[in-house]
């Protein structure tokens, strides 16, 4: 008798535990509002100066959905769409009509392959953020030997310059 | 009252086999310790990642064994590295009699065409060009991809980030490299295992920037391997005409016939190349990063 109840007891302990994290695992995060910032309502461009011209990386990655682009930017995590073969060494390349920026805080990523056959240099990119025709971030991007040019600019876009801009 | 006995212990097994089974990580195994350890770092903690060969073993000679047959059994997946590296194709034979799917981590890589005895051999020591161990991340990236297609971004960016690595290595190696004057580039080795890093890092110009070693292209019985009295003739000449300062001996294999020949041509030994195999747990040459890092600080030290 003793010995059913000692299992009893394990199978209660066991299944409550079982139950427990089950429930914990599968409990949705309760909606909590999301945010979404108000686009700004200026005009942006993005203006691209690097110190080399692009060649098919050898060590990019190739996957059955296509292979890396030798030159991403991104703005706030989404892909802008550039002109590659456009893109030579130093010679200023403006993106025009960029959409997405927002008023609060933005970042503009880029990664770019410089040649693999000038991995002696150390290269850059100077990325500037142009608004309503005026620069108003303006960065230098590093890569040393060898290694891709990656980086970041973050801007912030108040809510009374956006204003001005209505 | 011994019936519930047993029902209890049989209900704490089948618990004890499902919280085993819930953990089950897809099992790949690789042929050598280069592609395992490329594996891994793209594998992550998703997979478990296995090397038949151990660390020191001669992928041309081995002979498989029945534990390494059971592992196969298990496996999700296989990878070799193909152009008959693996002795009698050993890998492609243990993945085809187990029944498991088998990837060719070399496809896609240019091949260095050799000649021998009048036959054309296909260099299999592709992962001695960072260029080509790109190809086979790119190919190990896509395998998994295909065995676990909900993993497919995790395993992308692991990939992408290796990938980095392999680049700056690649320029690294350029930049010590540069540090051996031109002449003095001369790579003298136990067995053919370097033509692909002769290439890419333009060593031996007096041979075509291909390897000079007294062993063939695999240290097993196939068609251009081993040393055969003539080999043996042309290495010591082309020691003694280039001027060779140093010439290196190889983790995978007896050193003999190196020491033998620095006696005979009066050069140094320069010191001991990884070459068919990477280093144990542990050492520098753990790891494929590691392996070409320390054999390259090793030959800029021996020859510059």
């Amino acid at each position: 008798m003793r010995f059913l109840i000692s299992i009893a007891v394990w199978v209660c302990f066991v299944g409550g535990l079982f139950l427990y994290t089950g429930w914990r695992d599968a409990k949705v995060v309760s909606g909590t509002e999301v945010k979404t910032a108000a686009a700004a309502p200026r005009e942006y461009a993005i203006e691209i100066t690097p110190t080399f011209s692009l060649e098919e990386d050898p060590f990019a990655l190739r996957t059955d959905s296509g292979k890396e682009a030798p030159l991403e930017l991104r703005l706030n995590g989404r892909l802008l769409p550039v002109p590659v073969e456009d893109v030579r060494r130093g010679r200023p390349l403006k993106i025009e009509g960029v959409e997405g920026v927002v008023v609060g805080n933005n970042e503009i990523h880029i990664k770019a392959s410089p040649p693999t056959g000038e991995s002696e240099l150390d290269h850059c990119v100077r990325l500037r953020l142009f608004e309503e025709g005026v620069a108003v971030a303006d960065a230098t991007v590093w890569g040393s030997q060898g290694a891709l040019v990656s980086g970041t600019l973050p801007f912030t876009i108040s809510e009374e310059e956006a204003d001005h801009g209505h | 009252m011994k019936g519930i006995k047993i029902l209890f212990f049989i209900l704490m097994g089948m618990l004890a086999t499902g919280a085993v089974a819930a953990e089950k990580r897809p099992l790949v195994v690789a042929s050598t310790t280069q592609i395992a350890d490329f594996a891994r770092q793209i594998a992550g903690d998703a997979m478990v990642v296995k090397s038949i060969l151990a660390p020191g073993a001669d992928p041309h000679t081995y002979q498989v064994t029945p534990a390494d047959v059971q592992i196969v059994l298990g496996a999700d997946l296989c990878l070799e590295n193909g152009l008959h590296l693996e002795g009698k194709n050993w890998m492609a034979t243990l993945a085809k009699d187990a029944g498991k799917p088998l990837a060719t981590v070399t496809d896609g890589v240019k091949p260095l065409d050799l000649e021998a005895e009048g036959q054309k051999i296909v260099d299999p020591h592709a992962w001695f060009s960072t260029r080509n161990a790109a190809v086979y991340v790119n190919n190990i990236v896509r395998a998994f991809i295909g065995l676990s297609p909900d993993r497919k971004e995790e395993f992308e960016a692991r990939g992408k980030l290796y990938l980095q690595q392999l680049r700056v290595l690649d320029a690294w190696v350029r930049e010590q490299v540069d540090r051996i004057p031109p002449e003095r580039r001369i790579l003298v080795t136990t067995h053919d295992a370097f033509n692909y890093f002769c290439r890419e890092y333009r060593f031996n110009p007096g041979n075509n920037y291909l390897s000079v070693a007294p062993v063939g292209w695999s240290t097993g019985a196939e068609v251009g391997a081993g040393m055969t009295p003539e080999r043996r003739r042309r290495v010591v000449q082309s020691i003694r005409e280039s001027g060779a300062p140093a010439i290196f001996v190889e983790t995978t294999i007896n050193p003999k016939q190196i020491r033998e020949l620095a006696q005979e041509t009066g050069v140094k030994i320069g010191g001991e190349l990884y070459s068919d195999s990477m280093g144990p747990a542990g050492t520098a040459g753990e790891t494929y990063i590691g392996m070409m890092r320390e054999n390259v600080l090793l030959i800029v030290g021996a020859l510059r």
